[in-house]
Protein backbone atom coordinates (compact mmCIF):
# COMPACT_ATOMS: atom_id res chain seq x y z
CA UNK A 1 0.00 0.00 0.00
CA UNK A 2 1.46 3.65 -1.10
CA UNK A 3 4.74 4.01 -2.82
CA UNK A 4 5.87 0.65 -4.34
CA UNK A 5 9.36 -0.23 -2.49
CA UNK A 6 12.00 -1.51 -4.31
CA UNK A 7 14.89 -1.13 -2.10
CA UNK A 8 15.39 -2.86 0.54
CA UNK A 9 12.70 -5.39 -0.99
CA UNK A 10 9.67 -7.05 0.65
CA UNK A 11 9.56 -10.37 1.98
CA UNK A 12 6.96 -12.57 3.64
CA UNK A 13 6.97 -15.98 5.22
CA UNK A 14 4.11 -17.75 4.22
CA UNK A 15 2.16 -18.17 8.01
CA UNK A 16 3.36 -14.67 8.93
CA UNK A 17 1.55 -11.32 8.63
CA UNK A 18 4.21 -9.24 8.57
CA UNK A 19 7.09 -8.72 6.58
CA UNK A 20 10.62 -9.75 7.33
CA UNK A 21 13.67 -7.66 8.69
CA UNK A 22 15.37 -7.70 5.18
CA UNK A 23 19.17 -7.86 6.29
CA UNK A 24 20.69 -5.16 4.36
CA UNK A 25 24.56 -4.95 3.54
CA UNK A 26 25.74 -1.49 5.02
CA UNK A 27 24.66 0.83 7.44
CA UNK A 28 24.07 3.46 5.16
CA UNK A 29 21.81 1.58 3.04
CA UNK A 30 20.20 3.17 -0.66
CA UNK A 31 16.30 3.20 0.05
CA UNK A 32 14.58 3.06 -3.63
CA UNK A 33 11.00 3.28 -4.15
CA UNK A 34 8.40 3.55 -7.52
CA UNK A 35 7.74 6.81 -8.48
CA UNK A 36 4.28 8.65 -7.64
CA UNK A 37 2.09 7.69 -11.23
CA UNK A 38 -1.55 8.23 -10.39
CA UNK A 39 -4.19 9.64 -12.83
CA UNK A 40 -6.75 11.91 -11.35
CA UNK A 41 -10.14 12.93 -12.71
CA UNK A 42 -9.99 16.96 -13.59
CA UNK A 43 -12.31 19.42 -12.04
CA UNK A 44 -15.56 19.53 -14.45
CA UNK A 45 -14.43 22.93 -15.77
CA UNK A 46 -10.96 22.13 -16.67
CA UNK A 47 -9.01 19.51 -19.08
CA UNK A 48 -6.88 18.07 -16.98
CA UNK A 49 -6.17 17.69 -13.27
CA UNK A 50 -2.59 19.18 -12.50
CA UNK A 51 -0.08 17.04 -10.36
CA UNK A 52 2.91 19.62 -9.59
CA UNK A 53 5.82 19.33 -7.44
CA UNK A 54 6.52 15.94 -6.15
CA UNK A 55 8.98 15.16 -3.62
CA UNK A 56 8.91 12.64 -1.33
CA UNK A 57 9.38 11.76 2.41
CA UNK A 58 11.46 9.39 3.60
CA UNK A 59 11.46 7.93 7.34
CA UNK A 60 13.11 5.39 9.52
CA UNK A 61 12.41 3.96 13.12
CA UNK A 62 14.41 1.76 15.32
CA UNK A 63 12.08 -0.37 16.00
CA UNK A 64 13.27 -0.70 19.90
CA UNK A 65 12.10 2.65 21.79
CA UNK A 66 14.62 4.49 24.02
CA UNK A 67 15.06 7.82 25.57
CA UNK A 68 16.64 8.91 22.44
CA UNK A 69 13.36 8.34 20.66
CA UNK A 70 12.19 6.18 17.94
CA UNK A 71 12.73 8.46 14.82
CA UNK A 72 16.54 8.18 13.70
CA UNK A 73 16.35 9.78 10.08
CA UNK A 74 14.21 11.69 8.41
CA UNK A 75 14.64 13.47 4.84
CA UNK A 76 11.67 15.72 3.25
CA UNK A 77 11.64 17.26 -0.49
CA UNK A 78 13.48 14.41 -1.57
CA UNK A 79 13.24 14.97 -5.93
CA UNK A 80 14.41 11.51 -6.68
CA UNK A 81 13.01 8.10 -5.78
CA UNK A 82 16.41 7.10 -4.50
CA UNK A 83 18.01 7.79 -1.61
CA UNK A 84 21.52 6.99 0.20
CA UNK A 85 21.48 7.55 4.13
CA UNK A 86 24.22 10.53 4.89
CA UNK A 87 24.71 8.71 8.71
CA UNK A 88 25.27 5.65 9.68
CA UNK A 89 22.82 3.03 11.46
CA UNK A 90 23.57 1.00 14.49
CA UNK A 91 24.82 -2.58 13.93
CA UNK A 92 22.78 -5.19 14.06
CA UNK A 93 19.78 -3.09 15.04
CA UNK A 94 16.09 -3.71 13.47
CA UNK A 95 14.12 -0.82 12.09
CA UNK A 96 11.34 0.18 10.34
CA UNK A 97 10.65 2.78 7.10
CA UNK A 98 7.97 3.81 4.92
CA UNK A 99 7.83 6.54 2.40
CA UNK A 100 5.43 9.22 1.06
CA UNK A 101 5.00 11.59 -1.64
CA UNK A 102 3.97 14.98 -1.32
CA UNK A 103 2.76 16.73 -4.55
CA UNK A 104 0.21 19.62 -5.35
CA UNK A 105 -2.98 19.16 -6.85
CA UNK A 106 -4.79 22.01 -8.65
CA UNK A 107 -2.91 24.40 -6.20
CA UNK A 108 -3.44 21.96 -3.25
CA UNK A 109 -0.72 20.34 -1.08
CA UNK A 110 -1.80 16.65 -0.43
CA UNK A 111 0.48 13.67 0.29
CA UNK A 112 0.16 9.96 -0.42
CA UNK A 113 -0.27 8.02 2.68
CA UNK A 114 2.78 6.01 4.20
CA UNK A 115 4.18 3.03 2.16
CA UNK A 116 2.68 -0.35 4.34
CA UNK A 117 3.35 -3.81 3.67
CA UNK A 118 2.54 -7.12 5.40
CA UNK A 119 -1.17 -7.09 7.27
CA UNK A 120 -2.28 -3.25 6.72
CA UNK A 121 -2.82 -0.98 10.00
CA UNK A 122 -3.60 2.03 8.23
CA UNK A 123 -5.50 3.54 11.30
CA UNK A 124 -2.45 3.20 13.50
CA UNK A 125 -0.21 6.22 13.45
CA UNK A 126 3.07 5.53 12.07
CA UNK A 127 5.11 3.84 12.82
CA UNK A 128 3.05 0.76 13.33
CA UNK A 129 4.16 -2.98 12.61
CA UNK A 130 3.27 -2.77 8.94
CA UNK A 131 6.04 -0.17 8.03
CA UNK A 132 8.79 -1.89 5.94
CA UNK A 133 11.31 -3.59 7.58
CA UNK A 134 15.36 -4.39 7.75
CA UNK A 135 17.90 -5.12 9.67
CA UNK A 136 21.40 -3.74 9.52
CA UNK A 137 24.52 -6.35 9.96
CA UNK A 138 26.25 -7.36 13.30
CA UNK A 139 29.11 -5.61 14.13
CA UNK A 140 32.14 -7.27 12.58
CA UNK A 141 34.37 -9.40 14.74
CA UNK A 142 37.66 -7.42 15.24
CA UNK A 143 39.38 -9.73 17.31
CA UNK A 144 42.86 -10.45 15.94
CA UNK A 145 43.75 -13.99 14.66
CA UNK A 146 46.70 -15.83 15.88
CA UNK B 1 -23.38 12.56 6.76
CA UNK B 2 -25.09 11.93 9.93
CA UNK B 3 -26.67 14.88 11.79
CA UNK B 4 -25.87 15.75 15.36
CA UNK B 5 -27.64 17.82 18.06
CA UNK B 6 -24.95 19.14 19.79
CA UNK B 7 -21.09 18.84 19.47
CA UNK B 8 -20.04 19.32 22.86
CA UNK B 9 -22.54 17.02 24.66
CA UNK B 10 -23.80 14.27 22.05
CA UNK B 11 -23.28 10.96 23.46
CA UNK B 12 -20.49 8.96 22.32
CA UNK B 13 -21.85 6.25 19.59
CA UNK B 14 -20.29 2.92 20.77
CA UNK B 15 -20.57 1.93 17.09
CA UNK B 16 -18.90 -1.31 15.81
CA UNK B 17 -15.11 -0.12 15.59
CA UNK B 18 -12.70 -2.86 14.60
CA UNK B 19 -9.37 -1.12 15.90
CA UNK B 20 -9.17 -2.44 19.19
CA UNK B 21 -10.01 -5.94 17.77
CA UNK B 22 -7.74 -5.57 15.08
CA UNK B 23 -5.01 -4.44 17.43
CA UNK B 24 -5.61 -7.40 19.72
CA UNK B 25 -5.29 -9.70 16.64
CA UNK B 26 -2.21 -8.62 14.98
CA UNK B 27 -0.89 -8.56 18.80
CA UNK B 28 -1.55 -12.10 18.89
CA UNK B 29 -0.25 -13.01 15.86
CA UNK B 30 3.26 -11.29 16.52
CA UNK B 31 3.32 -13.16 19.68
CA UNK B 32 3.98 -16.29 17.91
CA UNK B 33 7.51 -15.34 16.29
CA UNK B 34 8.66 -14.88 19.74
CA UNK B 35 7.45 -17.42 21.59
CA UNK B 36 7.27 -19.80 18.89
CA UNK B 37 9.62 -22.53 20.67
CA UNK B 38 8.80 -22.09 24.38
CA UNK B 39 5.02 -21.86 23.54
CA UNK B 40 4.34 -23.72 20.62
CA UNK B 41 0.63 -24.87 21.18
CA UNK B 42 -0.58 -21.21 22.91
CA UNK B 43 1.06 -19.58 19.58
CA UNK B 44 -1.20 -22.19 17.55
CA UNK B 45 -4.35 -20.92 19.14
CA UNK B 46 -2.85 -17.21 18.91
CA UNK B 47 -2.45 -17.55 15.29
CA UNK B 48 -5.77 -19.22 14.51
CA UNK B 49 -7.80 -16.70 16.46
CA UNK B 50 -5.84 -14.05 15.23
CA UNK B 51 -6.80 -15.22 11.77
CA UNK B 52 -10.55 -15.73 12.30
CA UNK B 53 -10.97 -11.94 13.86
CA UNK B 54 -8.68 -10.59 11.38
CA UNK B 55 -10.93 -11.74 8.36
CA UNK B 56 -13.68 -10.18 10.12
CA UNK B 57 -12.01 -7.19 11.52
CA UNK B 58 -10.01 -6.17 8.35
CA UNK B 59 -10.48 -2.06 8.61
CA UNK B 60 -9.37 0.68 6.44
CA UNK B 61 -10.07 4.33 7.54
CA UNK B 62 -13.20 5.25 5.22
CA UNK B 63 -10.93 8.38 4.04
CA UNK B 64 -8.70 5.92 1.89
CA UNK B 65 -11.38 4.96 0.20
CA UNK B 66 -13.76 8.00 -0.42
CA UNK B 67 -13.42 9.33 -4.08
CA UNK B 68 -11.28 12.10 -4.02
CA UNK B 69 -13.61 14.50 -5.39
CA UNK B 70 -16.10 13.81 -2.63
CA UNK B 71 -13.25 14.15 0.14
CA UNK B 72 -11.96 17.30 -1.64
CA UNK B 73 -15.49 19.04 -1.21
CA UNK B 74 -15.64 18.42 2.29
CA UNK B 75 -11.78 20.07 2.76
CA UNK B 76 -12.88 23.02 0.54
CA UNK B 77 -16.02 23.81 2.42
CA UNK B 78 -13.42 25.06 6.11
CA UNK B 79 -11.13 27.18 6.91
CA UNK B 80 -10.82 27.43 10.56
CA UNK B 81 -11.19 24.40 12.61
CA UNK B 82 -11.59 23.93 16.11
CA UNK B 83 -9.70 21.70 18.42
CA UNK B 84 -10.92 19.85 21.04
CA UNK B 85 -10.47 16.98 23.26
CA UNK B 86 -13.26 15.54 25.66
CA UNK B 87 -12.07 15.27 29.04
CA UNK B 88 -13.45 11.96 30.04
CA UNK B 89 -11.53 9.40 31.35
CA UNK B 90 -11.02 7.03 28.48
CA UNK B 91 -11.30 3.06 29.66
CA UNK B 92 -8.41 1.01 30.50
CA UNK B 93 -7.54 -2.46 29.31
CA UNK B 94 -4.83 -4.89 30.81
CA UNK B 95 -3.69 -8.08 30.01
CA UNK B 96 -2.29 -9.67 33.10
CA UNK B 97 -0.38 -12.39 33.47
CA UNK B 98 -2.14 -15.69 35.03
CA UNK B 99 -0.98 -14.87 38.81
CA UNK B 100 0.56 -17.23 40.65
CA UNK B 101 0.37 -21.04 40.52
CA UNK B 102 -3.60 -21.15 41.07
CA UNK B 103 -4.20 -18.54 38.25
CA UNK B 104 -1.51 -20.31 35.68
CA UNK B 105 -3.69 -23.63 36.41
CA UNK B 106 -6.91 -21.93 35.45
CA UNK B 107 -5.89 -19.77 32.19
CA UNK B 108 -3.72 -23.28 31.41
CA UNK B 109 -6.74 -25.11 31.36
CA UNK B 110 -9.28 -22.75 29.59
CA UNK B 111 -6.09 -22.21 26.56
CA UNK B 112 -5.76 -26.09 26.81
CA UNK B 113 -9.42 -27.08 26.83
CA UNK B 114 -10.26 -24.30 23.36
CA UNK B 115 -6.87 -25.26 21.35
CA UNK B 116 -8.11 -28.46 20.03
CA UNK B 117 -11.27 -27.18 19.50
CA UNK B 118 -10.18 -24.13 17.85
CA UNK B 119 -8.05 -26.27 15.26
CA UNK B 120 -10.44 -28.78 14.25
CA UNK B 121 -12.90 -25.86 13.51
CA UNK B 122 -10.24 -24.31 11.33
CA UNK B 123 -8.81 -28.10 9.73
CA UNK B 124 -10.34 -29.01 6.61
CA UNK B 125 -10.91 -32.71 8.17
CA UNK B 126 -14.88 -33.39 8.01
CA UNK B 127 -16.36 -32.88 11.97
CA UNK B 128 -12.93 -31.27 12.91
CA UNK B 129 -15.00 -29.77 15.21
CA UNK B 130 -16.45 -32.99 16.97
CA UNK B 131 -13.20 -33.82 17.30
CA UNK B 132 -11.44 -30.93 18.78
CA UNK B 133 -14.50 -30.94 21.43
CA UNK B 134 -13.62 -35.33 22.10
CA UNK B 135 -10.07 -34.27 22.37
CA UNK B 136 -10.76 -31.35 24.53
CA UNK B 137 -10.47 -31.83 28.16
CA UNK B 138 -6.93 -33.84 27.52
CA UNK B 139 -5.94 -30.47 26.14
CA UNK B 140 -7.11 -28.69 29.70
CA UNK B 141 -5.41 -31.23 32.02
CA UNK B 142 -2.24 -30.58 29.57
CA UNK B 143 -2.90 -26.72 29.41
CA UNK B 144 -3.68 -26.36 33.55
CA UNK B 145 -0.63 -28.23 34.39
CA UNK B 146 1.79 -26.44 31.93
CA UNK B 147 0.34 -23.50 33.37
CA UNK B 148 0.98 -24.26 37.04
CA UNK B 149 4.47 -24.60 35.85
CA UNK B 150 4.75 -21.34 33.91
CA UNK B 151 3.29 -19.00 36.14
CA UNK B 152 4.21 -15.89 37.46
CA UNK B 153 4.23 -15.67 41.38
CA UNK B 154 1.25 -13.72 42.51
CA UNK B 155 3.45 -11.22 43.92
CA UNK B 156 5.50 -10.29 41.26
CA UNK B 157 2.15 -9.61 39.23
CA UNK B 158 0.78 -7.30 42.03
CA UNK B 159 3.98 -5.67 42.57
CA UNK B 160 4.13 -4.41 38.94
CA UNK B 161 0.23 -3.22 39.29
CA UNK B 162 1.14 -1.20 42.07
CA UNK B 163 4.27 0.29 40.05
CA UNK B 164 2.15 0.75 37.04
CA UNK B 165 -0.75 2.31 38.55
CA UNK B 166 1.69 4.94 40.34
CA UNK B 167 2.87 5.36 36.20
CA UNK B 168 -0.65 5.57 35.29
CA UNK B 169 -1.41 8.35 38.00
CA UNK B 170 2.19 10.14 36.95
CA UNK B 171 0.89 10.02 33.03
CA UNK B 172 -2.80 11.65 34.68
CA UNK B 173 -0.68 14.26 36.32
CA UNK B 174 1.36 15.06 33.20
CA UNK B 175 -1.60 17.06 31.38
CA UNK B 176 -1.36 14.54 27.77
CA UNK B 177 -4.41 15.83 27.40
CA UNK B 178 -3.47 20.02 26.87
CA UNK B 179 -0.19 18.41 25.15
CA UNK B 180 -2.31 16.77 22.82
CA UNK B 181 -4.31 19.55 21.79
CA UNK B 182 -1.40 21.99 21.54
CA UNK B 183 0.27 19.16 19.56
CA UNK B 184 -2.53 19.48 17.46
CA UNK B 185 -2.68 22.61 17.22
CA UNK B 186 0.95 23.61 15.97
CA UNK B 187 0.82 20.85 13.45
CA UNK B 188 -2.30 21.61 11.91
CA UNK B 189 -0.97 25.24 11.18
CA UNK B 190 2.21 24.08 10.27
CA UNK B 191 1.45 21.43 7.66
CA UNK B 192 -1.70 22.91 5.94
CA UNK B 193 -3.23 26.08 4.78
CA UNK B 194 -5.94 25.79 7.24
CA UNK B 195 -6.33 27.66 10.86
CA UNK B 196 -6.58 25.15 13.83
CA UNK B 197 -7.81 27.49 17.30
CA UNK B 198 -8.65 25.51 20.64
CA UNK B 199 -12.12 25.16 21.06
CA UNK B 200 -12.48 25.77 24.75
CA UNK B 201 -9.86 28.52 24.31
CA UNK B 202 -12.06 31.03 21.78
CA UNK B 203 -15.16 30.01 23.07
CA UNK B 204 -13.52 31.63 26.53
CA UNK B 205 -12.69 34.77 24.50
CA UNK B 206 -15.95 35.05 23.19
CA UNK B 207 -17.37 35.19 25.94
CA UNK B 208 -15.15 37.36 28.08
CA UNK B 209 -15.52 41.11 28.04
CA UNK B 210 -11.72 41.80 29.57
CA UNK B 211 -10.38 39.20 26.27
CA UNK B 212 -7.25 37.68 27.28
CA UNK B 213 -7.23 35.42 24.55
CA UNK B 214 -6.65 38.21 21.61
CA UNK B 215 -4.53 35.25 19.72
CA UNK B 216 -8.42 33.60 19.39
CA UNK B 217 -10.80 34.16 16.72
CA UNK B 218 -14.28 34.39 18.27
CA UNK B 219 -16.15 30.86 18.43
CA UNK B 220 -18.22 32.49 15.43
CA UNK B 221 -15.69 32.39 12.82
CA UNK B 222 -14.74 29.13 13.69
CA UNK B 223 -16.38 26.45 10.89
CA UNK B 224 -15.52 23.15 11.91
CA UNK B 225 -15.18 21.25 15.38
CA UNK B 226 -12.28 18.86 15.60
CA UNK B 227 -13.55 16.60 18.44
CA UNK B 228 -11.27 13.80 19.94
CA UNK B 229 -12.39 11.26 22.41
CA UNK B 230 -9.26 8.86 23.89
CA UNK B 231 -11.48 5.81 23.70
CA UNK B 232 -9.05 3.21 25.48
CA UNK B 233 -5.54 2.90 26.79
CA UNK B 234 -4.03 -0.10 28.46
CA UNK B 235 -1.49 -2.84 28.13
CA UNK B 236 -2.85 -5.49 25.25
CA UNK B 237 -1.44 -9.11 24.27
CA UNK B 238 -2.64 -12.53 23.59
CA UNK B 239 -4.46 -14.78 26.29
CA UNK B 240 -1.68 -16.84 27.56
CA UNK B 241 -0.21 -17.77 30.87
CA UNK B 242 2.34 -14.56 30.53
CA UNK B 243 1.50 -12.84 27.16
CA UNK B 244 4.11 -9.87 26.26
CA UNK B 245 2.06 -7.35 26.14
CA UNK B 246 2.09 -3.65 24.42
CA UNK B 247 1.28 -0.02 25.20
CA UNK B 248 -1.89 0.88 23.03
CA UNK B 249 -4.11 4.62 22.97
CA UNK B 250 -7.40 4.38 20.83
CA UNK B 251 -9.36 7.70 20.19
CA UNK B 252 -12.32 8.69 17.83
CA UNK B 253 -11.95 11.38 15.63
CA UNK B 254 -14.86 13.28 14.12
CA UNK B 255 -14.87 16.60 11.96
CA UNK B 256 -18.13 18.21 12.31
CA UNK B 257 -19.36 21.35 10.67
CA UNK B 258 -20.63 23.59 13.32
CA UNK B 259 -23.07 25.51 11.17
CA UNK B 260 -25.45 22.13 11.17
CA UNK B 261 -23.73 19.66 13.38
CA UNK B 262 -22.99 17.60 10.78
CA UNK B 263 -20.16 15.02 11.10
CA UNK B 264 -18.67 15.48 8.18
CA UNK B 265 -15.95 12.57 8.62
CA UNK B 266 -14.92 10.58 11.84
CA UNK B 267 -12.15 7.83 12.58
CA UNK B 268 -11.02 5.03 14.85
CA UNK B 269 -7.24 5.24 15.01
CA UNK B 270 -4.73 3.35 17.52
CA UNK B 271 -0.63 4.14 18.35
CA UNK B 272 0.18 1.13 19.70
CA UNK B 273 4.24 1.10 21.33
CA UNK B 274 5.07 -1.45 18.28
CA UNK B 275 7.41 -3.36 21.14
CA UNK B 276 6.01 -6.34 23.09
CA UNK B 277 7.17 -6.75 26.55
CA UNK B 278 6.26 -8.93 29.55
CA UNK B 279 3.78 -7.08 31.50
CA UNK B 280 6.22 -6.88 34.64
CA UNK B 281 9.17 -5.91 32.58
CA UNK B 282 6.45 -2.83 32.03
CA UNK B 283 6.98 -1.98 35.12
CA UNK B 284 10.93 -1.87 35.74
CA UNK B 285 12.04 1.37 36.46
CA UNK B 286 8.95 2.91 38.00
CA UNK B 287 7.21 2.08 34.83
CA UNK B 288 8.79 4.91 33.35
CA UNK B 289 9.07 3.30 29.61
CA UNK B 290 5.14 3.23 29.60
CA UNK B 291 5.11 6.88 30.25
CA UNK B 292 7.39 7.02 27.42
CA UNK B 293 5.13 5.62 25.37
CA UNK B 294 1.93 7.08 26.19
CA UNK B 295 3.91 10.60 25.37
CA UNK B 296 5.06 9.55 22.10
CA UNK B 297 1.35 9.00 21.00
CA UNK B 298 1.07 12.48 21.33
CA UNK B 299 2.73 13.61 18.41
CA UNK B 300 2.00 9.91 16.92
CA UNK B 301 -1.98 10.93 16.74
CA UNK B 302 -1.59 14.63 16.13
CA UNK B 303 0.12 13.65 12.76
CA UNK B 304 -2.49 10.69 11.54
CA UNK B 305 -5.36 12.84 12.49
CA UNK B 306 -3.97 15.86 10.56
CA UNK B 307 -2.71 13.68 7.67
CA UNK B 308 -5.85 11.77 7.11
CA UNK B 309 -8.12 14.30 7.33
CA UNK B 310 -7.18 17.30 6.11
CA UNK B 311 -3.98 16.19 3.51
CA UNK B 312 -3.89 12.40 2.32
CA UNK B 313 -5.37 12.08 -1.33
CA UNK B 314 -7.34 9.06 -1.36
CA UNK B 315 -5.69 6.99 -4.26
CA UNK B 316 -6.36 3.42 -5.23
CA UNK B 317 -3.22 1.46 -5.16
CA UNK B 318 -4.47 -1.31 -6.90
CA UNK B 319 -5.15 0.44 -10.03
CA UNK B 320 -3.01 0.38 -13.47
CA UNK B 321 -1.13 3.07 -12.68
CA UNK B 322 0.69 1.63 -9.72
CA UNK B 323 3.55 -0.82 -10.28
Amino acid sequence: MGLYPDNPPVAKKWLSLQTDFIQVDTLKPTFRWHPLAIRVEPPKDQDSARIDNITYELRIWRTVSSDEGKLVYRRRQLTTTEHRLEHALEYGTRYYWSVRAHFDIDGKTRTTEWTLAGYLLRSDSVPNDSCLRFKTPDRPNTMPKF
Amino acid sequence: MRAIKSPDIRPDRSVCRNGVQLSDARRNADTICQNCFKQAPLVLTAWLVAVLVMAGCAQTPAIYTMQPEALEAIRSEISTIGVYISPEPPETEVMLPAKGVWGGFKRGIVVGASLPIMIGFASPIPGGTFLGILVSPFGAIIGGIYGIFTAVPAEEVEHSEVILSIAAEKIRESKLRDAFIRNLIDMGNTTTELTFVDWQESRASSHSYNNTHRSYPPQASIDALLRIQVKKVGLLGSYSIDPPTDTFVQIHVELIRLKDDTILLDEDFTCASGEERPYQDWADQGGTDVIHEFRDCVPELSEKIIDDFFMVYPINWNDDFHN
